[in-house]
């Protein structure tokens, strides 16, 4: 019954938006709005990651024309090349109709990317992302027992340059990743040798996770590098839970206080029934 | 007592069981306490089905009210212990005709602490919770324990003086109704008045006398505690255990003050309680304020002189903040005048002390309610955005009204103890009359054969 309502109420929905064409009213002040940064690559590409969040269940693959609702406009199609960056800026800020507004959910650096991502598939944008994702990198690292070092290579499976590019060194942490050196710039083969410090404290067994990666993955993709070594100093765990301490719980109270908190209960009680003993004494001894 | 005549048996025992029996005006006063209690009852209805909703507590002020109560509760309470065991113990004389108001009090309170506590829980249903799981690490959990104990000691300790009465109590009372002479009976534990009786429970007196000093000690040491083991602005003090201590001595004092006056004049026993006692108890207010002044001194001075951060707002709210009127109007009205006050002997007199002893008792309330939201207005943690109404606290009516209740109810218990039994052990008075044992149960005989009027045997 609730399905048939849901879904009831979507096609409704997808009916108005078919019939109910109502007009963007986009002031010549808004359409001449400007991004606060410039497009580029990197900004189109943190666009394309919001993008594939938010949109394209209903926009669909920008030139792909494969959105779930067939009135939302590709925007990778030449329909749409002619709108300035103002109005898709004021039209995803806003919305209209049966397209949500986005003021709340992003906030407006993450708005102007999503235009710059948009504003990509356009022919006479000086950034072309379409290219980009269909590199492969791939980093291969070398851990040296000997002397702890990390000996890291990118390489990429078409021919793109892969000296200069900013790499990261981390390790695992409770609360997130450590890093043990600044980001390094790879050399002209694409590799990078940095050296481990002797002082990061390791499990019991002196075991942590290195993690190498590119310092900015949405430019280069989430390629990146996991493993476990025993390159840490050795950690003796102690659950302090499982002690007896004043911090824990009921049953793992101090000995100490247990004795103290017994021997006055103990103490007081007995007195009390005494006391009390010597009340019903008071019949025995009434003819003495 | 020791300057006016001696009196007879007879005129004791007629004198001190004549009040129980005679009830004017006294159901005005029921009416009047079962209205305020019924009042709060309605307000607690609606405050388990809403929830501490009702209340003006929240995130931060989460002891408001209530637990402002519970200390003033447990802090009373604690004259039973001053007066019966400490003066006792010393051998003062002129606490035989207020011990038991003393101890009537303590009851009457303590009890009521251990139920308003009741009262600030949102699910009281949980109660049992608070034992399941209990962490013996908690001073709640020694609080519970030591309340649970004074309790029981002051019942001992009212009901031990208690027994050589009952005979006086048979023999006078046979007018009364059934259940009253059912219960006098049950609590005659055989008393014929021998020897050997009146030793053993002028010895378990004795012990419970002793036991009850570092009980109640523990009681109000431990109450502090609840605030003090926590490292919070206000709160976090080493003089705590006898800061609370002290002024538990002067807010009982002053109630039972209270107390004789309104006994003394409805009882018409004027020459049992006299003026010398008021003297006495007034005397004894001044010592105990002067070493509550000391420890006031010590916990506003000491961090004031440094004005550590945090601490600073902490005191400018206390003397010249949002909390000063209240604060200045407790210590200098509650605290430093009617201690000066009573320095001169015409405020000693019976009307004037108990006026001042009523300003004392205010001011005694609201001093726990400066020591407990103060501290709680100001976020323990660094923190950002936080709602106007988490850093206000002023009760709501239903609060007022549920406290009112609990008030009304520990003097509920109180009149009750009070018309039930002879507000002073006639034995003893009797003692400090020069009767000896052997006429006094002469006397109990006297009267079996003869029901008539009391004579002096
Ligand atoms: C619920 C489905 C839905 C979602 C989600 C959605 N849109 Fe739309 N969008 C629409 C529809 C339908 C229209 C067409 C509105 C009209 O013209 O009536 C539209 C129109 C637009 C337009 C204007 C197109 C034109 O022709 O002028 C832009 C730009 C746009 N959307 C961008 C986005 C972006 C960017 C996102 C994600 C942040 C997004 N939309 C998410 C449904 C959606």
């Amino acid at each position: 019954m609730k399905n048939i309502i849901t879904s009831a109420i979507f096609t409704l929905l997808l009916v108005s938006s078919f019939g109910v064409k109502a007009q963007w009213e986009i002031s010549e002040e808004v359409k001449n709005k400007k991004a606060p940064n410039e497009i580029s690559q990197e900004l189109a590409l943190k666009g394309k990651k919001l993008y594939n969040q938010a949109c394209v269940s209903c926009h669909g693959t920008p030139t792909q024309a494969d959105g779930l609702l067939p009135t939302a406009t590709d925007l990778g199609s030449d329909k749409y090349f002619d709108r300035t960056e103002g109005e898709a800026y004021f039209q995803i800020t806003e919305g209209m109709a049966a397209m949500p507004g986005f003021a709340d959910k992003f906030s407006d650096e993450e708005r102007w990317n999503i235009v710059h991502f948009i504003r990509s598939y356009n022919p006479e944008s000086t950034v072309d992302i379409s290219s980009i994702k269909t590199i492969n990198y791939k980093i291969d690292v070398k851990l040296n027992d000997s002397d702890k070092s990390i000996v890291a290579t990118i390489s990429a499976d078409s021919s793109v340059t892969v000296s200069g590019v900013k790499m990261e060194f981390f390790v695992k942490r409770y609360f997130g990743n450590l890093p043990i050196t600044a980001p390094v710039v790879t050399n002209e083969e694409g590799t990078v040798t940095v050296a481990f410090p002797n002082d990061i404290p390791g499990d019991a067994h002196g075991d942590l996770e290195i993690i190498v990666k590119f310092e900015n993955s949405d430019l280069h993709g989430t390629a990146e590098f996991r493993k476990n070594v025993a390159w840490g100093t050795h950690t003796e765990y102690v659950d302090i839970l499982s002690q007896r301490t004043m911090w824990g719980v009921g049953s793992k109270a101090p000995w100490w206080i247990i004795g103290i908190y017994f021997g006055i209960v103990i103490g007081v009680t007995l007195t009390i029934l005494y006391v009390v003993f010597q009340l019903f004494l008071l019949k025995k001894v009434r003819n003495k | 007592m020791s300057n006016t005549e001696n009196k007879s048996l007879g005129k004791i025992v007629n004198d001190l069981t004549r009040p129980l029996k005679n009830h004017k005006g006294f159901i005005f006063w029921i009416i009047f306490l079962a209205l305020v209690i019924i009042n709060g009852l309605v307000a607690y209805y609606g405050q388990l089905k809403i929830g501490l909703g009702t209340t003006a507590l929240s995130d931060y002020v989460s002891w408001g009210l209530y637990i402002s109560s519970f200390i003033f509760f447990v802090a009373t309470a604690l004259v039973g212990m001053l007066i019966s065991s400490v003066l006792g113990l010393l051998g003062i004389k002129w606490i035989t005709p207020i011990a038991r108001i003393a101890e009537m009090v303590a009851i009457g309170f303590v009890m009521l602490a251990g139920i308003v506590i009741i009262l600030d829980m949102g699910r009281p249903e949980r109660l049992l919770n608070v034992f399941v799981h209990a962490r013996i690490q908690s001073p709640i959990f020694w609080d519970a324990t030591v309340v649970t104990f004074y309790v029981i000691i002051s019942l001992l300790l009212f009901l031990l003086p208690l027994i050589p009465d009952i005979p006086f109590l048979k023999k006078t009372m046979t007018d009364q109704p059934k259940w009253k002479q059912l219960i006098y009976k049950m609590l005659s534990f055989g008393w014929v008045g021998s020897e050997e009786q009146y030793k053993i429970v002028k010895r378990s007196m004795r012990i419970l006398a002793i036991l009850i000093i570092p009980v109640a000690l523990g009681i109000h040491t431990v109450t502090s505690w609840l605030f003090a083991m926590t490292p919070r602005i206000g709160w976090d003090s080493t003089i705590f255990g006898p800061y609370y201590v002290s002024g538990a001595f002067v807010a009982g004092s002053a109630a039972v003050v209270i107390l004789m006056y309104v006994i003394r004049n409805t009882y018409k026993i004027k020459d049992y309680i006299t003026e010398m006692h008021f003297d006495k108890m007034a005397k004894l207010l001044v010592l105990v304020m002067l070493v509550y002044v000391y420890f006031n001194i010590n916990e506003y001075i000491v961090p004031a002189y440094k004005m550590k951060s945090g601490d600073d707002a902490h005191i400018f709210a206390l003397f010249a903040g949002h909390f000063a009127l209240m604060f200045w109007l407790v210590q200098i009205g509650g605290l430093l005048l009617p201690t000066v006050l009573f320095l001169f002997k015409p405020f000693r007199k019976p009307l004037p002390a108990m006026l001042i002893s009523i300003a004392v008792v205010i001011g005694a309330f609201f001093k726990r309610y400066i020591i407990t939201v103060p501290t709680l207005v100001h976020s323990n943690f660094p923190a950002d955005n936080v709602p106007a109404s988490y850093t206000e606290y002023w009760p709501t009516f239903s609060e007022w009204s549920i406290t009112f209740m609990a008030i009304a109810l520990a003097l509920l218990i109180v009149t009750i103890l009070a018309k039930l039994f002879p507000i002073m052990p006639i034995w003893e008075v009797a003692h400090d009359n020069g009767i000896s044992n052997h006429e006094m149960n002469l006397f109990i005989e006297n009267k079996q054969e003869d029901n008539e009027e009391v004579e002096i045997p």
